[in-house]
C-alpha cells in the first residue's frame, strides 16, 4: 500500500518515487500544492476505492496521514 | 506514441514528457474561467501532445475573464493566443437566484456579445474564440414541468441563443459544454466536495472526457479533421462473409443480429451528410459486392455513397494507396476501419500516417468505438460540405468515362466543362477559409486562412480574391479554386493559388491562368508577380509557375510580363460573376 501511494504522489508532483518517502508532505515535497493536493486524494479515491470527506480532501496532506486514513477506512464495496 | 492513459495520475505521469518532446504545431492556448480550471489543463497538455500539439498556456486567475476579454490592454491580448476559450458558471457572475430570469438573459447574451465584439477587435483575426455553453447549477429548483420561473429553462434558452450569437461572427464558435455533461451524466457531473470546497465544478470522475473533447474542438479549430474513410465490408458493414454466405446469408436487417450493422451504416451516413468521404476496401469478388450495394433491401449505405470501391483480392494496403490517389486525399487524413487485427497492422506497417480503427466483435459498440475516436469533429457545416459526397461520386463516373473515351482531347471536350469566376465574393468567405485549411498538395504558399482574414481582405481595395466554381456533365464540382492576389498600379502579386485536387487534369489551371492576365491586361498591369512556398505536400506543383510561362525572380517568386502570356488550351467556358460586390467593398 505505501509503495502504491508515494507512486501515486511521485507521478502527480512529478518526483522521482525516491524522493517519496513516508514522512513527505505538502510541506516539505516539490510540487504538492493544493491542486496537487485534490488530485493525490482523487487518485487515491480511485486506486484504492475509498471515498474521502470533503475536509479530509484537504487535510490529509502527508503521507503519514493518507496512509493511515486507507488503515482505517472500511474496506471498498 | 501511444499511452496508458485511463486515470488522472496517468495524464500526471505522462505529462513530464511535454518538455522532451519536438512537436510539429505549437499554439498559444487561453483558458478564462469563473471557477478553477487547474484541475484540467494538465490533462489537456497531455490530451493536446497525444495529437502532436504542444499547447501553451495562458490563463489569468480564475474569474478575471470579464476584464481579460473586454480590456484591450489585458494580459490575453498581449498573449497572442491562438485559441481561447472561455467558461463561466452564470451563478458566479449573475444573481441568478435573485433576479427575475428574463433580466439575466439579457445580461449574459449582452456579456457574450460584447466579449466576441472585444475579442474581433482586440485579438489577430486568425484567433479563435470558444464560448462554453451552460448547465443548470446543482442547487437550482428543477420541477417536473419548466416554468418560465425555473433556472434550467432559463439556461436551455441561452444555449440556444449564444449558438444563434457564435454562429453570425467568424472565427467564433460554442463549446458544447451541457452536451459533455449530458454525455458523462448530469446526475455525477459535479461533486459536491470539490465544488464546495475547490470551485471545481467538475466530479473528477469526468475530467479526462472534458479533456478529450477540449482537443476534440482544438484540433477541429486546427483543421485536423480527418476527411475519408476505408471501409472494410464483411463483419464491418455487415455480419458475416458475403463470399461463403451469400447476399441472402449476411446479417444485416432490422432485428438481430443484423440490426447493430444496419445501425453502424446509418451513423456512417450521418458523416456521409457531413461532407466525410466514404469508400471502400474488402477482400471480395466486386460483382458480389456491387450486387449487396445495389440490391440488399437492408443497406443505409448505397454504391453513391462510396467515392472509391475497392473489392478484390490485392492486399489492401495496395487498395488504399489507390483510392488515395484516385481521389486525392491524402494517406493522412484517411481513418481506415477493418474487424480483423492483422489486416489492420499490415495497413499500418505498410502506410505510416494513417488512422487505423479496428472495431471489435459483437458489433453493438461499432458506434462508440467509433465516437470514441473523435477524430470528425466538424465545427460548421458549409454548403460544399454537404455537396462533397455527391461530387466524389461524380468523379467517380468521370474516371471510367475517362478509361472509355478515346484521346484526352476528346475527353476534354465531351466532359462539357463550365466554370464561374467569382471576385471577392462574399458568399464564399467560408469556403475560402475551408479551402485553404484543407487543401495540402495543389497550394503554392500554404497560406492558412481563417474567415476572418478572408473578410479582412475582401474589405481591403488592394486585395483580390478570386473563387471559381466548375461542372460539367456529370456533376456540380462547385467552389475549387481560391486565388489570392494583391494588387499595386503596375504589378499584381499572386499571394496564393489554390485548387481542390479533385479537378487536376482538367486544364482548370491553364485557365484560370488565362483568366488573370486577361483581366490584369484590362486593368493596364505590367507584370503578375507569383510565389511558390515548398512544403512537404506541395512538391510535385513546383514547377506549377514555371510550365505556365513565368521565369524566376528571385527565391520562391516567379514573374511574368502581362504582353507576353500566350493563352493556354483551355476546354474550359468561363462566366464572369456579376461585378457589382467588388466595387461595394
Amino acid at each position: 500500500m505505501l509503495d502504491k501511494i508515494r507512486q501515486i504522489i511521485a507521478d502527480i508532483t512529478q518526483n522521482d518515487i525516491a524522493h517519496v518517502t513516508r514522512d513527505s508532505n505538502s510541506g516539505n515535497l516539490s510540487g504538492w500544492d493544493s491542486v496537487a493536493q485534490i488530485n493525490i486524494i482523487v487518485s487515491i479515491e480511485q486506486e484504492f476505492g475509498v471515498t474521502f470527506t470533503a475536509e479530509e480532501m484537504h487535510t490529509l496532506n502527508s503521507v503519514e496521514k493518507i496512509v493511515s486514513a486507507l488503515s482505517a477506512a472500511p474496506a471498498p464495496r | 506514441m501511444p499511452m496508458n492513459l485511463k486515470t488522472i495520475r496517468h495524464y500526471h505521469a505522462a505529462y513530464s514528457q511535454l518538455d522532451q518532446k519536438l512537436f510539429d504545431r505549437k499554439i498559444k492556448l487561453a483558458v478564462l474561467t469563473s471557477y478553477t480550471s487547474d484541475f484540467i489543463l494538465p490533462l489537456l497538455e497531455v490530451d493536446l501532445m497525444q495529437s502532436e500539439i504542444r499547447a501553451e498556456l495562458y490563463k489569468p486567475h480564475f474569474n478575471q475573464f470579464r476584464q481579460e476579454m473586454l480590456n484591450d490592454g489585458s494580459g490575453l491580448y498581449a498573449a497572442q493566443p491562438d485559441i481561447t476559450i472561455v467558461g463561466f458558471n452564470i451563478e458566479d457572475v449573475f444573481p441568478i437566484f435573485e433576479s427575475d430570469p428574463s433580466d439575466i438573459a439579457q445580461e449574459v447574451l449582452g456579456l457574450c456579445e460584447s466579449m466576441i465584439r472585444s475579442y474581433r477587435q482586440f485579438a489577430a483575426a486568425k484567433s479563435q474564440l470558444f464560448i462554453q455553453n451552460w448547465i443548470a447549477p446543482i442547487h437550482c429548483y428543477d420541477p417536473l414541468v419548466r416554468t418560465e420561473f425555473s433556472i434550467a429553462r432559463l439556461i436551455e434558452r441561452l444555449n440556444r441563443e449564444l449558438s444563434a450569437l457564435a454562429g453570425k461572427t467568424p472565427g467564433v464558435h460554442v463549446l458544447d459544454y451541457a452536451r459533455v455533461a449530458q454525455q458523462c451524466g448530469l446526475e455525477r457531473w459535479t461533486d459536491p466536495r470539490t465544488y464546495y470546497t475547490a470551485r471545481i465544478p467538475v466530479a473528477q470522475e469526468h475530467w479526462i472526457a472534458l479533456s478529450q473533447f477540449y482537443a476534440a474542438y482544438i484540433r477541429a479549430a486546427l483543421g485536423m479533421d480527418l476527411k475519408c474513410i476505408v471501409l472494410d465490408l464483411d463483419n464491418t458493414l455487415w455480419g458475416g462473409v458475403l463470399g461463403e454466405d451469400g447476399i441472402e446469408g449476411i446479417r444485416l436487417g432490422e432485428s438481430y443480429p443484423g440490426l447493430p450493422f444496419r445501425r453502424f451504416q446509418q451513423y456512417l451516413l450521418g458523416l456521409y451528410e457531413h461532407g466525410y468521404i466514404l469508400a471502400i476496401c474488402s477482400k471480395n469478388n466486386e460483382e458480389d459486392v456491387f450486387q449487396v450495394l445495389r440490391t440488399h433491401p437492408s443497406m443505409a449505405l448505397r454504391e453513391k455513397h462510396f467515392a472509391a470501391v475497392k473489392a478484390n483480392w490485392r492486399e489492401k494496403a495496395q487498395n488504399i494507396q489507390e483510392i488515395s490517389g484516385e481521389i486525392n486525399i491524402s494517406i493522412d487524413h484517411m481513418l481506415f476501419v477493418d474487424d480483423n487485427p492483422v489486416e489492420i497492422e499490415k495497413v499500418k506497417l505498410a502506410l505510416p500516417g494513417i488512422t487505423c480503427l479496428q472495431i471489435e466483435s459483437p458489433p453493438l459498440n461499432f458506434v462508440r468505438q467509433f465516437q470514441e475516436l473523435r477524430c470528425f469533429g466538424k465545427l460548421h457545416l458549409t454548403s460544399e460540405d454537404r455537396s462533397r459526397g455527391r461530387q466524389y461520386f461524380d468523379d467517380r463516373q468521370r474516371r471510367e468515362f475517362k478509361q472509355t473515351a478515346g484521346s484526352v482531347e476528346d475527353f476534354y471536350q465531351s466532359l462539357r466543362q463550365r466554370m464561374v469566376v467569382y471576385p471577392n465574393y462574399q458568399e464564399h468567405v467560408s469556403r475560402i477559409a475551408q479551402l485553404s485549411q484543407r487543401t495540402n498538395q495543389f497550394n503554392m504558399t500554404t497560406i492558412r486562412l481563417t474567415e476572418s482574414d478572408v473578410v479582412s481582405m475582401m474589405g481591403d481595395p488592394a486585395y483580390l480574391l478570386l473563387t471559381a466554381d466548375l461542372s460539367d456533365r456529370f456533376g456540380d464540382s462547385g467552389t475549387i479554386a481560391f486565388i489570392q492576389i494583391r494588387r499595386s498600379k503596375e504589378v499584381w502579386n499572386i499571394e496564393n493559388f489554390l485548387m481542390s485536387c479533385r479537378v487536376l487534369g482538367r486544364t482548370v489551371e491553364e485557365t484560370l491562368i488565362n483568366y488573370i492576365f486577361n483581366r490584369a491586361a484590362a486593368d493596364g498591369v505590367f507584370s503578375v508577380e507569383a510565389a511558390y512556398l515548398p512544403t512537404k505536400k506541395n512538391a510535385p506543383f513546383a514547377r506549377f509557375y514555371l510550365s505556365n510561362g513565368f521565369e524566376p525572380a528571385g527565391e520562391n517568386q516567379y514573374l511574368k510580363r502581362v504582353a507576353e502570356h500566350k493563352a493556354a488550351v483551355s476546354f474550359i467556358e468561363i462566366i464572369e460573376h456579376e461585378m457589382r460586390l467588388e466595387n461595394v467593398g
